[in-house]
């Protein structure tokens, strides 16, 4: 997080990215693990810099389309970087035009283990989440050490059929089908804004209630927590979910107010106790690439899928 | 008529939907303009038709690569 802000909005390195490099942004996770034609591509570009052992891969690299390491970095300062991007592109200014003109084979069968796409007549809901702190009786950004964290996103999929069954009970009203407020609970009601934090357990689900009136106010609750009470988040869920009259999702919007507690593996430093944790659902298109980023929770796609199951 | 006046009268109060309260928290929540500057960069997503809009463009790729995507995840 703290490289969109601090290197990505640098309007220099901006420009640079945007008029001399095709920019793209992928999942190491997926990525370093993908038996594939890309798969080979990608570990054969990380082998030539420091990231060559069986660990993580992540980082920033320059490569040519052939597969030429240009250039590592995986510092967060953005003086560092752009002296990596420059240096990159004096080697790029270099090359013969063999090298930088090649022509690229085809993709190949993708590994379905590790290749995750919307599917067909999916919906996307963008979640975003942040640290609040309450100052007489009014929620307001968090700051923490004089600044304010960044706000998470993450994104939600909502397949087709459970939109068509997600209709009928925002006619009639109802409880939310349980495997989207499974989903919902276990994989989006988390604190991802100090890092990537494990989903919960079926198990750590206490409770989770989302009613929905006819015509689609969302009212609800929901209580979070391990089995030895470290970790937790409990909260309140307002909001509507409406279609059109053409039958189409419209709204699909919820206000989520709580209280979190604990740290994992990856989101070291919570705050001490209990603290204040908003999130905000909304509805989003899909037209542009980072509206189609799989949910964080998805690395075991059928668990994400069937969450009231596994 | 009568059905869309129903429709409307079902509907209205959830078109304004939040509380001032509610609306202030959401500003809260949601990214600033200055949390969002990132995205104009114009990420794409597909490293295999990176390579072939590379070799078209005669660019090299700048690859952001994350445990955790970068552009969601957190």
């Amino acid at each position: 997080m703290t490289d969109r802000l601090l290197v990505f909005s640098n309007p220099e390195v901006q420009q640079l990215l945007r008029e001399r490099f095709i920019p793209v942004a992928a999942n190491d996770w997926y990525q370093r693990r993908r038996q594939d034609a890309e798969g080979d591509f990608f570990r054969s570009v990380a082998d030539q810099g420091p990231r060559n052992g069986n660990g993580t891969r992540q980082g920033h690299y320059v490569l040519t389309a052939g597969g030429k390491l240009l250039g590592y970095n995986n510092n967060r300062g953005p003086e560092r970087r752009l002296a990596m991007i420059k240096g990159s592109l004096e080697k790029w200014d270099a090359l013969s035009p063999d090298e930088k003109k090649i022509t690229v084979p085809e993709r190949g069968k993708e590994d379905p283990k590790f290749k995750r796409s919307l599917p067909k007549g999916a919906t996307v809901v963008k979640d975003f989440t942040r640290a609040l702190e309450k100052k007489d009786g009014t929620l307001s950004a968090a700051i923490i050490d004089g600044s304010t964290p960044l706000t998470a996103v993450d994104h939600l999929w909502i397949k087709e059929d459970e939109i068509k069954e997600l209709r009928a009970v925002v006619a009639s009203g109802g409880e939310l089908p349980t495997r989207l407020a499974q989903r919902i609970a276990r994989y989006h009601l988390i604190d991802n804004v100090r890092g990537e934090p494990r989903s919960w357990q079926r198990s750590e689900i206490k409770s989770i209630e989302i009613t929905l009136a006819p015509g689609g106010k969302v009212t609800g609750s929901f209580h979070i927590e391990s089995s030895d009470e470290k970790l937790g988040y409990k909260g309140e869920i307002t909001g509507v979910i409406a279609f059109g009259e053409n039958e189409k999702l419209q709204k699909f919007n919820l206000l989520i107010l709580g209280e979190h507690w604990g740290e994992g593996q990856h989101t070291k430093e919570a705050r001490p106790g209990r603290s204040p944790l908003g999130q905000v659902f909304q509805l989003t298109s899909t037209d542009k690439p980072e509206d189609r980023i799989p949910p964080q929770g998805m690395h075991w796609e059928q668990g994400y899928w069937e969450a009231e199951e596994h | 008529m009568k059905t869309l006046l129903f429709f409307l009268a079902l509907t209205a109060p959830l078109f304004a939907q939040w509380s001032p309260k509610q609306k202030a928290v959401i500003a809260e929540i949601l990214p600033r303009a200055e949390e969002s500057a990132w995205l104009k960069i114009g990420w794409r997503t597909d490293l295999w038709e990176a390579r072939r809009e590379a070799n078209e463009s005669g660019k090299p790729i700048y690859l952001w690569e994350m445990d955790g995507h970068p552009l969601g995840c957190v």
